[in-house]
């Protein structure tokens, strides 16, 4: 009897050899790539120097973070950050899946061809295109807005400086931001749906189930797992923004700093002489810690509501 | 159970910190500045006089070393013959100075970082470009360069560079006692105002005197614009850059006077914050006039520089530094495009610190021979040959001699480092369509320049770095709009004025100047 499990054990460990030998590059990747990278996180806690290196460099405390916070728009970079983030990761969502069940009732292969090429572009584009895009859009004196409908079909006399008020950017970015996000936002909703067995739906029918309580009794509930799963990973990077939307489609201009200045483009434009390793590695820190805190944080209320849902 | 979710909360904590923890790799084997020929204390030199730090001698007998140099060329640029120009290089100064060179080519958008990685990350590194894009004062706390008074290196090894550039210039990279970088250009001197479309201005009947006042350049302008609607007088670009800076006398500290001005060193030795005084009231008045008028299309969503739109005839005038250098430069696009350029000051030549480091050379401070990089160093202000290669490639390939001439070239466009500079200009060779007499109008200008007392001083700003970037981050956020004058009314500009130095005092700007200050005086008086 004994023998006889040994002799399992043995196949056992050697049956898992490809499967180990497999996952070597990946874990190599996140070794070098994510673990290593973490002994530098002391730079945020240090004056860095070039001679004496990471560890020669004296510690500073939490100096490098003064930054963050000296300046009377830390409010505002920090209220944008987070209030777009948490905009977007709902409105991402909502459009995601309504956009991904659209696509599954395209029956057409062409149709579904050419729709998802079109959707998937914005994705695919520089943001630098995509900043003189909205620009071709909002100039001042050239832009299609103001000359064609303001002025043409609205008959006003003096079109709007789109890139003086700042009150127009959070409806601007969140439009480009969907725009630009949705074609790959929906595709991992999309093969999640495509993954559903269509018996489900077969049998829904059968029973005179309409498309809407179809989505409504079946989908839905059978996304739930994807939609968690991804809202809590978006949560871990809420504390940061594209820095080139929030960069290059506003056209860096001080004008709507109010309503487009986040961490990240804050970071830039305050380091962009100081070229400072410690107080960009202050910054990234948190970032990291309060995108740390806001997945744990939502996971554990998914464990506590759901525990089958939760990611750990 | 427990154990498994700690343990994957730990996972968690750690690759969400890492996804941007990514700072490199520093290695702390730090500098290994001093090399072979460093000597520990003091030795004698052949004329048996002592000698403190470095040799004054080159060892030729050892192994030639590699100094590896930044030419600082134009984003997007790449030049051919990399290779040939440093064969040609070593051939002079393997048996000169018993070292080789590696020229290492970097765009000027990426200098600043290019730097520091390669520092931190202890690479190849000896003669590094310093300001132009970052001022010295920005590379002063992170030890980023050698000091070049360490083991006497400067003066040991150094020594043509010190009686060229004497003393006065070359406190201007010495802050707070450690020079950190040398003066590259060896003619300093520039007045300020405006370089204009001259033959434009005979077309248009305009007469542009050779100095100006503000008022004189504002009824040009108004000249221009009433002359000719379709052309703009004025552009201040995306608003970023203090265009006043090239229109008024006085003298800055950090990007964008960040850390206040010196309004006229010849009267008051006294640090102000620019953006509070009336000078730079008056400026954003008529900025908005400008604006309101035509005279500026005030538009800072325009990446399109000055030069662009005066080298397609859009533009009547750009501000610049006004000398020979300036005016060549500007002087050989405008002629591809058939019209000529005309100049006029509005502030006398004057040598400032400004000028003399916006073009500066350091020593890397992981470089593993500082005694050779400065040997090189030196020898490009002696040998104009070297220094010839350097700057205009190799004859026949890069550039011809101009007809008749054995100093004027005419480069073939083949290498054209834009910023670098390095060399006796008075002994290299000229570059089309300067002519024979550059070096004599250079010299001119620097004859006439009157010396500012405080052109050696620079802040040392290590103790503000958070102000310092704060301060910056401001700047940026409400210079553009008034210098395009984008505000509504005159009341607007003025309230956005306010609004703008309450936000600066409350970055620090204050604390900054009173330092600024403090370090000023401590100067003045040891002078």
């Amino acid at each position: 009897m004994g023998s006889q499990v040994k002799v399992k054990k043995k196949r056992n460990w050697k049956h898992w050899i490809p499967f180990y030998m497999m996952f070597l590059p990946g874990f190599a990747y996140l070794i070098i790539n994510n673990y290593m990278p973490l002994y530098g996180l002391q730079l945020a806690f240090k004056q860095f120097s070039y001679k004496k290196g990471i560890n020669g460099s004296p510690w500073i405390g939490l100096k490098n973070f003064k930054f963050l916070f000296a300046s009377e728009d830390a409010y505002i970079m920090v209220r944008n950050t987070l209030c777009y983030n948490i905009l977007w990761i709902f409105i991402g969502v909502v459009l995601g899946i309504t956009v991904a069940i659209l696509f599954n009732e395209i029956t057409g292969k062409l149709a579904k061809k050419f729709y998802q090429t079109a959707i998937l572009l914005p994705y695919l584009m520089s943001m630098v295109v995509v900043a003189y895009l909205v620009y071709a859009y909002f100039a001042a004196d050239t832009g299609l807005i103001n000359n064609a409908i303001i002025k043409g079909l609205l008959g006003k006399e003096k079109g709007i400086s789109w890139y003086m008020e700042g009150k127009y950017w959070p409806f601007i970015l969140t439009f480009v931001q969907q725009w630009k996000q949705i074609g790959f936002g929906m595709l991992l909703y999309l093969s999640t749906l495509l993954g559903i067995d269509k018996a489900y739906y077969e049998a829904a029918m059968l029973d005179g189930a309409t498309r809407w309580q179809q989505i409504r009794m079946i989908t839905l509930p059978l996304l739930k797992p994807t939609i968690i799963m991804l809202v809590i990973l978006n949560l871990g990077q809420v504390f940061r923004s594209d820095f080139g939307l929030f960069y290059q489609v506003p056209m860096n201009q001080g004008a709507l700093y109010s309503t487009t200045q986040t961490i990240d483009t804050y970071v830039f434009r305050a380091l962009l002489v100081n070229n400072n390793f410690g107080m960009s590695a202050a910054a990234s820190f948190l970032q990291s810690i309060v995108g740390f805190i806001f997945i744990v944080s939502a996971n554990a209320i998914v464990r506590k509501l759901d525990k089958n849902s939760s990611l750990f | 159970m427990k154990t498994k979710r700690i343990l994957s909360i730990l996972l968690a904590a750690s690759m969400t910190a890492a996804m941007l923890a990514g700072c490199g790799g520093s290695s702390d084997s730090g500098s290994q500045a001093g090399g072979d020929t460093k000597a520990a204390s003091t030795q004698e030199s052949d004329g048996g006089e002592a000698v403190e730090g470095y040799s004054t001698e080159i060892d030729m007998e050892e192994e030639p070393y590699t100094v590896a140099i930044q030419v600082v060329t134009l984003p997007g640029t790449e030049f051919a013959g990399e290779e040939d120009r440093e064969a040609a290089i070593n051939a002079i100064t393997e048996p000169a100075i018993n070292c080789k060179v590696d020229i290492q080519e970097v765009w000027i958008s990426e200098i600043a970082n290019t730097t520091s990685m390669a520092v931190a990350g202890d690479e190849k590194i000896d003669l590094v470009h310093v300001a132009t894009v970052s001022p010295l004062s920005s590379m002063v706390g992170s030890d980023l360069l050698l000091d070049m008074n360490e083991d006497n290196l400067l003066a040991n090894r150094g020594q043509d560079i010190v009686s060229i550039f004497g003393d006065d210039l070359l406190a201007a990279g010495n802050v707070g006692g450690r020079q950190l970088a040398v003066p590259a250009k060896t003619f300093n001197a520039t007045a300020k105002g405006i370089l204009y479309n001259k033959t434009m201005a005979a077309e248009l009947g305009i007469e542009v005197p050779e100095k100006l006042t503000m008022e004189e350049l504002n009824d040009i302008l108004y000249q221009v614009h009433e002359a000719a609607p379709d052309v703009m007088p004025y552009y201040t670009g995306e608003g970023k850059l203090n265009y006043l800076f090239w229109l008024e006398n006085y003298e800055t500290f950090g990007t964008e006077s960040s850390y206040g001005v010196i309004l006229d060193s010849g009267k008051e030795m006294k640090v102000e914050n620019l953006y509070a005084t009336d000078m730079f009231k008056d400026y954003c008045l008529q900025a908005f006039h400008w604006k309101q008028d035509g005279i500026q299309p005030g538009d800072p969503t325009d990446t399109n520089t000055a030069q662009d739109y005066f080298n397609a005839q859009k533009l009547f005038c750009a501000v610049a530094s006004v000398n020979p250098e300036q005016i060549v430069s500007w002087g050989s696009n405008a002629a591809q495009a058939g019209f000529e350029v005309g100049s006029a000051t509005l502030v006398d030549p004057k040598l400032t610190n400004t000028a003399i480091t916006e073009y500066m050379w350091g020593i890397a401070s992981n470089s593993e021979r500082p005694d050779k990089a400065m040997d090189f160093l030196n020898f490009l202000y002696t040998n104009a040959e070297v220094a010839n290669i350097l700057k205009y490639g190799l004859d026949g390939v890069n550039y011809d001699f101009a007809e008749g001439s054995d100093k004027v070239i005419v480069s073939n466009g083949s290498y054209i480092p834009m910023f670098y500079y390095a060399g006796n200009m008075a002994d290299m060779l000229i570059q089309s369509p300067a002519g024979e007499d550059y070096v004599d109008q250079l010299q001119a200008m620097e004859d006439e320049a009157t010396i500012s007392p405080v052109c050696a001083y620079m802040f040392d700003d290590t103790d503000f770095q958070t102000e310092s970037s704060v301060i910056y981050s401001t700047i940026l956020e409400y210079l553009p709009r008034l210098q395009c004058g984008m505000c509504e009314s005159e009341e607007a500009t003025l309230a956005l004025i306010d609004e703008f130095n309450a936000k600066l005092e409350a970055s620090g700007i204050n604390d900054v100047i009173a330092a600024n200050q403090e370090q000023l005086d401590a100067f003045m008086s040891a002078q």
